[in-house]
């Protein structure tokens, strides 16, 4: 690439993708462009039944896309599956295992079924190793989803699609999850990974788009998307305190027993702090519970979300 | 990036969709092998049958040994192909759909035809077992059959079976659960078992009746397998080894037809994933 980034590995324009059913088709996904490159993180996120699984499921190369172009090492990964299936790895939000089957035989049985072989121990990455012999059926949810990552992982793809894959492991299990994801990022691997955990996103992406309602109505680092959402500062002032200053942020009052509470939304954090903490020292009114923050993932997905809640509608199950 | 060392992937076809359909049908061997009592009742019904059939001494079958034993053998095929070909791959595709391994099953690179494939493996060799078995039980209770071409014989198992697998799939395509296979598959198994030549002998039916009753999968295979043991067409005239594949022309036809007709169907229709 001329300006010296990496190649992508994903590309999609115009996507969109029409469930027609028996009732009126429903367009889950309505227009996405995309890019991912080589060795990274990158993160969907949007609410429930914003078109993530069912866009996913199109770059995956299970459904076709209604309209618009992807691309997946170059290929188009529905109509040439088979060459970019060897490269990828794929850990579905719900797939299933017959109940009589065993973990390990899960694992020789995919591994059997790869083109690309690698003795890589997967049940021990996930830490499984010592359930290998036990039922499906037995296992409990969060290790039947470890299984589910061990396989994915097997044949060390160089592409790794993770739809939620931490929905149900215990804090534990999810940080060991993350961490085989780094190995994974580490070794080269892309990963794109949709997740309802905002600190899992922002723990491990290197971008991410917000998706509502079909579309992806922000894209970029962590950094670039919080940096639009306004800081908070909240604080209780004395009620024999004199007034405070004005600042550049927008004010609310609560009246409480001791004092009043504050609650500053404001783009200009350094600046009204500035202010605020300038003006307690002169005046010698001491600020109770004073937390000062700038915007975090959540807050800004939450604002994303709140703002387009109106035309949210809902995805069927399938999606 | 230990990620680029490994060998290339290389998207021949070939020797590796062979390699995938026999890893996923030692799966599908694997789970039936460990339900016991399953395959312990699938094995028993060959000879099982055989034993009860051939206890209803029926009229004239003394005088006609060999095709006693010639539609008793058909009819131990048609049994077996229908129950533990058609209604047990029917059951299969939808609990494998309903566990979701079926969804599984298309993120990996296994193709879907190769599932369809390895999903029939243990169908056939409980089929294959159950023939054998059941005419082991016919050598010791009737005697040998003389056998006039088994080429045909094998081709009418294998192309019986092939037919009824993929209407089994076909009819796993309208059947929601394995409950409702009960149900799917309650018309198909009588009219199939009717027209089957087995239970209701063609020369009791009117000619239009019985040229429809031709063209059903399981008269079919049991044409070819009679035609294959005995060399005796259904119009009673008896054929040589090389004469028999010319009669036995039809119905492979027949059935060829079938596997295109269910194959087209499953193809487009089939759900792999449950429907909510």
């Amino acid at each position: 690439m001329l300006d010296g980034m990496n190649a992508p590995v994903i590309t999609a324009s115009g996507v969109r993708r029409t469930y027609r059913g028996s009732g009126a088709p429903f367009e889950a996904v309505r227009g996405v462009d995309l890019r991912v490159e080589q060795g990274e993180l990158f993160a969907l996120l949007g609410t429930n039944g914003a078109g993530k699984t069912s866009l996913l499921e199109v770059v995956e190369g299970i459904a076709p896309a209604s309209a618009g172009e992807v691309r997946v090492f170059g290929q188009d990964p529905f109509r040439q599956r088979a060459q970019v299936r060897a490269r990828t790895g794929i850990m579905l939000q719900e797939a299933g295992f017959p109940a009589d089957v065993r973990a390990g035989e899960m694992v020789t049985t995919w591994a059997a079924t790869q083109s690309r072989r690698s003795d890589d121990d997967v049940l021990a990455a996930v830490g499984l190793s010592h359930r290998a012999g036990v039922a499906v059926s037995s296992l409990s949810g969060g290790e039947r989803r470890r299984l589910d990552l061990a396989l994915a992982l097997l044949g060390r793809p160089e592409m790794l699609f993770l739809d939620e894959p931490t929905t149900g492991l215990d804090p534990e299990s999810r940080r060991d999850a993350w961490s085989i994801v780094r190995d994974r990022l580490d070794d080269g691997v892309t990963v794109v990974l949709t997740t309802h955990y905002l600190e899992e996103a922002e723990e491990l992406s290197d971008r991410l788009a917000i998706m509502h309602a079909g579309r992806i109505v922000r894209q970029g680092t962590v950094a670039d998307i919080v940096a639009d959402e306004p800081a908070r500062i909240t604080m209780t002032i004395p009620s024999d305190a004199p007034a405070p200053p004005p600042l550049l942020g927008s004010t609310q009052l609560e009246r409480g027993s001791t004092g009043t509470r504050y609650v500053i939304t404001t783009p200009q954090l350094q600046e009204d702090m500035y202010t605020l903490l300038s003006w307690a020292r002169e005046h010698g009114v001491s600020i109770a519970d004073l937390d000062a923050r700038a915007a975090s993932l959540e807050q800004a997905f939450l604002s994303i979300a709140a703002s387009s809640g109106a035309a949210a509608q809902p995805e069927p199950a399938a999606a | 990036m230990t990620a680029t060392t490994l060998s290339p992937a290389r998207p021949s076809e070939g020797g590796s969709a062979v390699r995938r359909v026999v890893a996923l049908a030692k799966l599908e061997m694997t789970m039936l092998v460990r339900n016991k009592t399953a395959l312990f009742n699938a094995l028993a019904l060959g000879p099982l049958m055989v034993v009860l059939i051939n206890s209803f001494q029926m009229p004239g079958m003394n005088e006609n040994r060999s095709a006693f034993v010639a539609s008793l053998l058909g009819s131990l095929v048609v049994f077996a192909i229908v129950f533990a070909g058609y209604y047990n791959l029917c059951t299969t595709a939808v609990a494998r759909r309903e566990e979701l391994m079926l969804k599984r099953l298309t993120v990996g690179e296994l193709r879907r035809w190769e599932v369809l494939t390895a999903m029939a493996a243990p169908s056939l060799s409980v089929i294959l077992a159950q023939v054998v078995l059941g005419a082991v039980a016919v050598t010791l209770l009737v005697g040998a059959p003389t056998v006039v071409n088994p080429l045909l014989m094998l081709l009418g198992l294998l192309l019986g079976f092939g037919a009824l697998a993929v209407l089994g799939y076909a009819t796993a395509i309208i059947t929601r659960t394995v409950e409702a296979a009960q149900i799917t598959t309650l018309l198909p198994l009588a009219v199939l078992i009717f027209f089957s030549g087995a239970t209701f002998p063609f020369a009791l039916m009117p000619d239009a009746l019985r040229t429809v009753a031709e063209l059903t999968p399981l008269a079919a295979t049991n044409e070819l397998m009679t035609l294959g043991l005995t060399g005796t067409t259904a119009d009673g005239g008896t054929l040589d080894f090389v004469q028999s594949f010319v009669g036995g022309l039809q119905p492979t036809i027949v059935l060829l037809a079938w596997i295109a007709i269910g194959g087209y169907l499953v193809q487009r229709m089939m759900p792999w994933e449950p429907r909510r």
